[in-house]
């Protein structure tokens, strides 16, 4: 652990290298629009990699004359478009320029642009630095799920939590789960123990009066020997205690929420394309962990951190009824994307925050909720310096909630008999990978 | 034992009498009992035809107000509406539905441009142009804002416009409001709620 941290450290004080080496500009592209119309739309995706904010001053082409950075804002039922004349990119954070959100806005002056053109465009920032790049025009097809506004759950979702205030429900319960006064404590905790019908003899700590607060119970460490490894060197485990809820392939980008409900890997990763690229057509297995299950999670295969992203949403709950009854649930709760580079490729480890889950931390980054609340944000650690070995602890919720793992197409055989309801416990194997 | 029956009578009767004239159906954003009938007024299409009340009668119309200058909202919205189209050819409800696009911008939206417009999306939509006064016969009728920025040096401006996809029935009444963000899916499956309520409603 304490290699760990330094390793962390370290990645903080890196120095930083030249700004420009550290922006990179994927999936540019402009709109074709009808050849009359003087306006074309440009799209892109701007990766900050340094440890600092950058800030998009100019962007300006020798084709055309007039090139601004626009949004397009909703509001009310009226589409307006506010003109930046600069624009903030956090550090190692991406800027996603996307239909209905942030855009070039190109006055072509006439000369528009035609299919397959490539345009040549600089991007300038405050440091001095620029990147110049060239986008193609694309007809820019729309996606079923391109969102005008992103992250907003969808209009059909009807049910009586979405009048509940969920954020605050579970702030208070953040409050309370950190309370230490004994009576008040003691009593939170024993009752939890009774109406969940707890087993607490595998707990390390059996005596519930001993933790100090709730949370510190709630996430409680069990029993070195309550949770046997599966240590076979192919072996996939499971990385939580609870209930298999869904698993099965990912076809056509879709994923099985519940019985007859699927919602697409895109919005799950939070329309990260590429990532939703490579597990298309791979597999999934979404497990759901009860109140009265151990609450940490483990590494369900050997692997080194490439990314984690946080997507800021709502905080549903992800009990079996809820589940079956609001559309594109884990695709609309607050989440935390874990990406790993294992042996079987990239392996994605998703918590999905819920009603009451005061917080979910991973041991690289802390308690990444509630802190961090309300902005999306992305952290590379593509430096390959955060290492784990299958079974270690890599994060808590510290309430219910579920977990969703990702693999890419061929990588994975489950094992037979895991089914929808199918109990399991960490370090249990349930699947191969399947590597030549 | 009398009372319970004359009790469930009349629960029944009640129920039904209630129950029955309304019959709200669970469609979200469905404007029902009361939906508002369209009255004339005059506009005109990408082929200088004028465009009335009697064309909006016996189709439905998805209807989307905004300009042609407008690079992001516009072209997404009409992609969506385009795709909407292609899903109900499939499920064999198209011959019945018209996609209109509506300019609120007269003073650079000629009827060549919006031709051309409405054509690049798919030659079957219909393009609405006129003067501020066309304009206003439909946009006060459905109750819509929209507004002009100020011109830069160059002449071009912004126009702030409503982003919702209006959908008019056989009968040119204003059945529902598409609030964005608009969805393929969600748009098609609740015309098809809708309109399959409207035809078992309709005598």
């Amino acid at each position: 652990m304490i290699k760990r941290l330094f390793l962390i450290f370290n990645i903080i004080i890196s120095p930083v290298i030249f700004a420009d080496d550290h922006i990179v500009i994927t999936d540019a592209q402009i709109a074709e629009a009808p050849p009359t119309i003087s306006v074309n739309a440009g799209y892109l995706t701007i990766e900050n990699h340094s440890s600092m904010t950058m800030t998009l001053t100019g962007v300006t082409s020798n084709t055309y004359q007039r090139i601004e950075i626009h949004e397009s804002v909703q509001n009310e039922g009226l589409a307006s478009m506010v003109h930046h004349q600069s624009i903030n990119i956090l550090p190692n954070s991406n800027l996603k320029m996307m239909p209905g959100g942030y855009h070039l806005m190109i006055y072509n002056s006439g000369n528009s642009p035609k299919l397959e053109d490539k345009v040549p465009v600089k991007f300038s920032f405050s440091d001095g630095s620029s990147i110049e790049i060239e986008m193609e025009v694309k007809n820019i097809s729309v996606q079923n799920e391109t969102k005008i506004n992103n992250h907003q759950p969808s209009e059909r979702v009807m049910s009586y939590q979405h009048f509940l205030p969920q954020h605050f429900l579970s702030n208070l319960m953040y409050r309370f789960a950190r309370i230490s006064w004994g009576p008040i404590k003691n009593l939170m905790i024993g009752s939890f123990i009774k109406i969940f019908d707890v087993d607490m003899s595998a707990a390390e700590q059996s005596n519930y009066r001993k933790f100090p607060t709730f949370n510190a119970f709630f996430t409680r460490q069990l029993l070195s020997t309550a949770r046997p490894i599966n240590r076979s060197e192919k072996s996939i485990i499971s990385p939580v205690d609870g209930e298999v809820s869904q698993l099965g392939n990912i076809e056509e980008g879709r994923l099985i929420q519940a019985k007859g409900k699927n919602y697409t890997l895109k919005s799950l990763l939070g329309e990260d394309l590429e990532l939703a690229g490579q597990f298309n057509n791979g597999t999934f297995i979404t497990l759901y962990l009860s109140p009265k299950d151990y609450h940490r999670i483990h590494m369900p295969v050997n692997g080194s951190l490439n990314k984690m992203t946080y997507i800021p949403g709502k905080l549903f709950s992800v009990n079996q009824s809820t589940t079956n009854q609001v559309d594109d649930l884990f695709a609309i709760n607050e989440r935390i994307i874990n990406v790993f580079d294992t042996d079987i490729g990239k392996v994605a480890l998703i918590m999905v925050g819920a009603i009451f889950v005061g917080s979910m931390e991973t041991v690289w980054a802390g308690e990444v909720t509630p802190k961090l609340k309300g902005e999306l944000f992305t952290n590379n650690y593509q430096s390959k310096a955060i290492q784990f070995s299958k079974g270690d602890e890599m994060g808590r919720f510290n309430m219910g909630s579920t977990v969703i793992l990702l693999f890419e197409p061929n990588k994975v055989t489950y094992e037979t008999g895991l089914s929808p309801k199918t109990t399991i416990e960490m370090g249990q194997q349930i699947g191969n990978m399947t590597i030549k | 034992m009398g009372l319970l029956v004359i009790g469930a009578a009349i629960g029944l009767f009640m129920s039904k009498y209630y129950l029955t004239p309304v019959n709200t159906p669970q469609i979200s954003g469905l404007l029902w009992p009361n939906p508002k009938q369209m009255g004339p007024f005059t506009m005109t299409d990408q082929d200088n035809n004028d465009f009335g009340i009697d064309q909006l009668t016996g189709k439905w119309s998805f209807v989307f107000f905004g300009y042609t200058n407008c690079p992001d909202v516009c072209p997404i919205t009409m992609a969506v509406l385009k795709q909407v189209h292609e899903q109900l050819i499939v499920s064999g409800n198209s011959e019945d539905v018209q996609i209109i696009f509506v300019s609120v911008d007269p003073q650079r939206d000629t009827v060549a441009k919006l031709k051309e417009y409405v054509n690049f999306f798919n030659p079957e939509f219909i393009g609405l142009g006129g003067d501020n006064a066309k304009l206003e016969s439909l946009t006060e009728q459905i109750g819509i804002a929209y507004m002009y920025g100020l011109p830069e040096e160059n002449g071009e401006y912004l126009v702030n416009h409503s982003s919702s996809i209006f959908l008019l029935d056989p009968q040119a009444r204003l059945i529902s409001i598409l609030s964005p963000p608009h969805q393929i899916d969600t748009i098609t499956s609740r015309f098809q709620e809708i309109s399959r309520f409207i035809n078992d409603n309709t005598p």
